[in-house]
Order: structure tokens, then C-alpha cells, then sequence
């Protein structure tokens, strides 16, 4: 039986194929590998890669995004940050803490974006999906809770 | 996978497997070739991320904002729940 474990991550690649993974162990596969996707992906790309919410939804409207998320894996500045997932299983339900090497960010004031943004609803998702989520005070850990 | 199809002034964008953040250019480029109205086919889709969710946006822009111009088809399980719990059948015709 898996009761604890911990992942180490840079690109969404690799988020991919751990989220997966896990979602394979929980009945709800795919609610689990959501959740962990986005929270994983928000690591890379807004926590060690510094990409902001607005710049990223310029990103994504030119296309931009995949090429500038090459450009700052490859900076010396960026290149050696980690991101990390936790993973504490009990019988019923399952607490995962992700973390990034990032600065952090005002969780407390994130607006959900309108129609007129194409990025920034992972978030709120995850929360309609979760039991709970919580961010450490500085924004660069969050633990959410699924079944 | 994304594949566009083109019927007289209705482009179809037909996607399998993972509607996911490594759709983009792919999706991008079915934009690109500009439309009257679109069908997306998301019959053979089994799971969408937030990033799908950004691309349908920007084709409902693309669209003018008007929803008569876009029709989201045949979305079920996971990828109709997080459209649903995004607010997409507020924005968009969902059809099955």
C-alpha cells in the first residue's frame, strides 16, 4: 500500500505523466489527475517560471506561450528550479502538497477571470473539485485535499 | 489530435484523445484558416485541461463573441463536467 511519496518536477511533461500515474490509484482517475495537473502546471509556469497571470493570457492568444516556456527552462535563472509534489494517502481520502521554487504569489486576491481572459480558471476549478485547499502564507505551497 | 474539416461556411475542429495544453498549436492553426461558424467535435476527446478551456475562448473570440457562430458537440464525461463547472453552457451552445 502506497501511504506517502514525493515527486520532483520541472516541465509539465513530467507533470503529465505523474498525474496520470496517480490518478490511476483513486477511483475518481480523472478528477484526481485535474486537480494535480493544474496545481503542477500553476508550479512550473507561474511559481518557478515567474510567468504572471496577465502576460500569460498574451501568451496563450499569440500562441507564444509553449516557445517562452522553452526560453525560461533553459535560463540560467530558472533552469535549476524544482517543483515538488507530496503525496499522503489514508484510507478515504488523499492530501497532496505541491511546491515551487518560485516567490510566491497574492492567492488571497485571485479574481475568477471573465470570458475575456483565456487563462487563470485552473484554480478556482481545483477548488470546486477539492474538499479543501489551502496555500502557505507566501503562496508557493498549496495542499489540497481529494477523495 | 486536432483535425479541421471544412463544410461550406462551417469549419469543424474534430479533437482525440487529450484536449490538453499540447493541443495549442495545433488548435491555433485551425483558427487561423478563419470561419463564418465552427463545430467543435469533442465526441472523441477524453479529457480536457484548463489550457482546452483557454483555446475555446479564443475561438469564440475569433468568433466575434457570438454564440450562435460556435457549437461545442457531443462533450461527455470529464471533459462535459469541467465545462459545465467552468460556466461553459453559459457561453457556448453545448450540443450532444
Amino acid at each position: 500500500v502506497l501511504r506517502s511519496a514525493r515527486f520532483e518536477f520541472r516541465t509539465r511533461e513530467e507533470a503529465v505523466a505523474i498525474a496520470r500515474w496517480l490518478g490511476a490509484l483513486v477511483p475518481d482517475s480523472a478528477c484526481t489527475e485535474f486537480a494535480l495537473l493544474e496545481l503542477m502546471i500553476n508550479a512550473i509556469e507561474h511559481g518557478n517560471l515567474e510567468i504572471g497571470a496577465h502576460p500569460k493570457s498574451e501568451l496563450v492568444r499569440a500562441g507564444a506561450l509553449d516557445a517562452e516556456i522553452a526560453r525560461r527552462l533553459a535560463e540560467p535563472c530558472y533552469r535549476d528550479r524544482v517543483a515538488w509534489l507530496d503525496v499522503l494517502r489514508s484510507d478515504d481520502m488523499t492530501a497532496y502538497t505541491v511546491g515551487d521554487s518560485g516567490p510566491g504569489f497574492a492567492w488571497q486576491t485571485v479574481d475568477e477571470p471573465g470570458p475575456d481572459r483565456p487563462s487563470g480558471r485552473g484554480l478556482s476549478l481545483v477548488r470546486q473539485l477539492s474538499d479543501s485547499l489551502a496555500f502557505n502564507p507566501t503562496g508557493n505551497v498549496v495542499t489540497v485535499r481529494l477523495r | 489530435m486536432v483535425q479541421t474539416s471544412r463544410s461550406h461556411d462551417t469549419a469543424t475542429i474534430r479533437i482525440s484523445g487529450r484536449f490538453d495544453f499540447r493541443c495549442v498549436k495545433s488548435f491555433h492553426a485551425a483558427l487561423d484558416q478563419g470561419c463564418a461558424t465552427w463545430v467543435v467535435d469533442m465526441s472523441a476527446v477524453e479529457y480536457i485541461d484548463s489550457a482546452a478551456l483557454g483555446l475555446l475562448l479564443l475561438l469564440r473570440e475569433r468568433a466575434g463573441n457570438d454564440p450562435a457562430r460556435v457549437r461545442i458537440r457531443h462533450a461527455n464525461g470529464q471533459p462535459r463536467d469541467v465545462l459545465v463547472m467552468a460556466k461553459f453552457d453559459r457561453m457556448f451552445v453545448l450540443e450532444d
